[in-house]
């Protein structure tokens, strides 16, 4: 088997494995035979505990985990740059402004659809931005930057308005968290995931197209930039939804891309194992959450810690943030 | 609402007005110094970093002092303002440390790189920023007003404690003032002039983490206004950093205490915390700025 056959499969197989000890382990652990029965609908001790609490959070942790690693590999490669990340350039901080004002005028049920138009309100005045700008994608990650800041600055002026009874749960939720994780959001977001994640799939190709750079790729015929504007937009949506339910997870979807690159050996297309990676990073740190750390920490809060310093090394590696 | 008249007659008398006034004295007058410091601190920024894009919330500096300040509040039990600024100062200097050294390792000093660099380490820091204050409620209700950067607190002894610190920094911007104007020649036209670049560098970004530290530390982060101050100052094209220096300290204090008094009053009686304002107008500016930005951005 090749390299990076080899690493997939690594990866692959230790997904599974976090799946599986994140069902079986925590405050009570259970055997492994014990979860698959009760999954498959024999009725056990424990029913309440494998089917209301962990397989929610293990579900939703992994298609959040899957869809925010795409979501990040396929923007840092349109927008040929690893801080390029929805993160990072305030799209999600749009939708966790939304979803707070949400929450603020007692809308949540509406929480989704606030948080989907206010990713698509800050991604259109971004587009708007820096459309045909010269040093465009440069400029992007900085205005982003600028943006992401405007968007903390109102978030903070909302948290300082709640009632003191509100915050920690809304600081929690901004943080990103999987404590609150319900079985009925689960098919919701699973239909989603699979079919946005669907279409990025069969349009995979199109990515390393566009990987060669807007000039050779607009040589070659194509509209380059109709074919990013899908792509970022299908990510959007995807990501809106995502962190509508948990909060906006940090580091994930800036994380996964650079992993993964500098895992394989040979430049090319890697959306599904940048995936993987994402489900992977996120269940394990759900796991340190839940398990290691005292009073139940957020996840959010491991990722952004596993995400500083990758970012720091990033900075100081040489490889690094290609400017 | 109170009249001129009023103003004056209860600076003179005793009535209740008295302690309204009280109140609001010592809050313009940090407005009216800590203006000046933030924007003579960006200034500065922006001069030795040869870089329009910068000051102290965009290099990360504000983060470092977040960051040591959170440290001391969770592990070491801060309660004294002394302790706050040592703890923000170091926190500033170990920021503009670590973006430097970065430039260093890349030996790459453009605005873009320097920028990036200054966003990356002020989210890395940020992170365990928010992983600490989550720990333990009573900090993360201490820390969630200083964060946002409000001059509601402020009374006479706070101002004393930032006076010196102010004097000392003031003092040495415009005693270095020729130095800024002869790096500004270049670095190789100000060597055979008979300065020492890195040393006098090093020293003109120390002035600068104080002077917004000490704001920072005492006020919580005012973001942006040194960012915003010395492109407005840049319309009246004064080439002395002399001048430069007194323009643009007029004019952040004039603009903080603008923003101080429109975020008391634009939602009373609810009040916007001023740092909130500066950041969100400042971020708008700092939008237009890279916006605008021709030249050498990589």
């Amino acid at each position: 088997m090749k390299r990076n056959q080899i690493i997939t499969m690594i990866i692959f197989i230790l997904l599974l494995l976090f799946i599986i000890i994140n069902l079986t382990i925590g405050d009570k652990n259970l055997s492994l035979s014990e979860v698959f029965n009760t999954l498959i609908g024999q009725s056990t001790s424990h029913q309440f505990i494998i089917k209301q609490l962990r397989f929610p959070r293990v579900m939703i942790g992994l298609i959040s985990g899957i869809s925010l690693g795409i979501g990040g590999y396929i923007f840092q490669k349109i927008f040929h740059n690893p801080l390029a990340s929805p993160d990072i350039i305030g799209i999600t901080s749009g939708g966790s402004l939304f979803t707070v004002i949400a929450i603020y005028i007692g809308l949540e049920s509406f929480q989704f659809i606030f948080s989907l138009i206010g990713s698509l309100f800050v991604s259109t005045i971004i587009y708007l931005l820096v459309y045909k700008e010269e040093k465009m994608y440069q400029k992007m990650i900085l205005i982003g930057i600028g943006i992401n800041t405007f968007v903390h600055a109102l978030l903070s002026f909302l948290l300082l308005k709640m009632a003191p009874y509100d915050m920690p749960l809304v600081l929690r939720w901004l943080s990103g968290s999987l404590n609150h994780a319900l079985l009925s959001q689960v098919p919701i977001l699973l239909m989603i995931a699979i079919f946005i994640i669907g279409i990025l799939i069969i349009k995979q190709k199109e990515l390393l197209l566009i990987e060669l750079g807007d000039e050779k790729a607009q040589t070659l015929g194509q509209n380059i930039y109709k074919e990013k504007i899908v792509f970022a937009l299908l990510v959007v949506i995807l990501l809106a939804f995502i962190s509508a339910s948990i909060g906006p997870i940090a580091s994930i979807a800036f994380l996964c891309g650079p992993i993964i690159q500098s895992l394989m050996r040979k430049n090319g297309n890697y959306l599904i194992q940048a995936g993987m990676m994402g489900g992977l990073i996120l269940l394990i740190s759900d796991f340190v959450a839940k398990n290691l750390l005292p009073n139940q920490y957020p996840v959010g809060i491991v990722t952004g810690l596993i995400g500083a310093p990758y970012l720091l090394y990033l900075l100081f590696s040489k490889r690094g943030i290609n400017t | 609402m109170l009249s001129l008249q009023e103003i004056i007659r209860s600076l003179t008398t005793n009535n209740f007005n008295t302690t309204i006034i009280q109140i609001r004295i010592p809050r313009i007058l940090f407005a009216i110094i800590a203006g000046s410091s933030l924007s003579i601190s960006g200034y500065i920024m922006q001069k030795v970093t040869r870089n329009p894009i910068s000051d102290a919330s965009i290099l990360g500096i504000n983060a470092g002092a977040s960051l040591f300040v959170i440290i001391g509040l969770t592990f070491f039990h801060l309660s004294s303002k002394h302790m706050y600024i040592l703890f923000g100062l170091l926190g500033g200097i170990f920021a503009a440390i670590c973006v430097y050294l970065f430039a260093y390792i890349k030996k790459d000093y453009t605005p873009l790189t320097i920028t990036l660099a200054g966003m990356a380490v002020s989210i890395s820091f940020m992170a365990v920023v928010n992983t600490l204050m989550l720990s333990n409620n009573q900090v993360m209700e201490q820390f969630r007003f200083w964060q946002v950067g409000s001059l509601g607190g402020m009374n006479y002894t706070i101002l004393l404690l930032f006076i010196p610190y102010y004097i000392i920094g003031l003092f040495l911007s415009f005693s270095y003032a020729k130095k800024i104007d002869m790096l500004a020649l270049g670095d190789e036209y100000a060597n055979a002039l008979g300065i020492n670049v890195k040393i006098t560098k090093l020293i003109l970004i120390f002035i600068s983490v104080l002077l917004s530290v000490i704001v920072t530390a005492l006020a919580g982060p005012i973001g942006f206004m040194g960012l915003m101050v010395p492109h407005i100052v840049s319309i009246f094209k004064s080439q002395n950093a002399f001048k430069t220096i007194l323009l643009t300290g007029l004019t952040g204090s004039i603009l903080l205490v603008i923003f101080d008094t429109l975020a008391r009053v634009v939602l009373s009686p609810q009040e916007i915390e001023v740092g909130i304002f500066t950041s969100s107008i400042g971020a708008l500016i700092f939008i237009y700025v890279v916006k605008k930005y021709r030249g050498g951005l990589s």
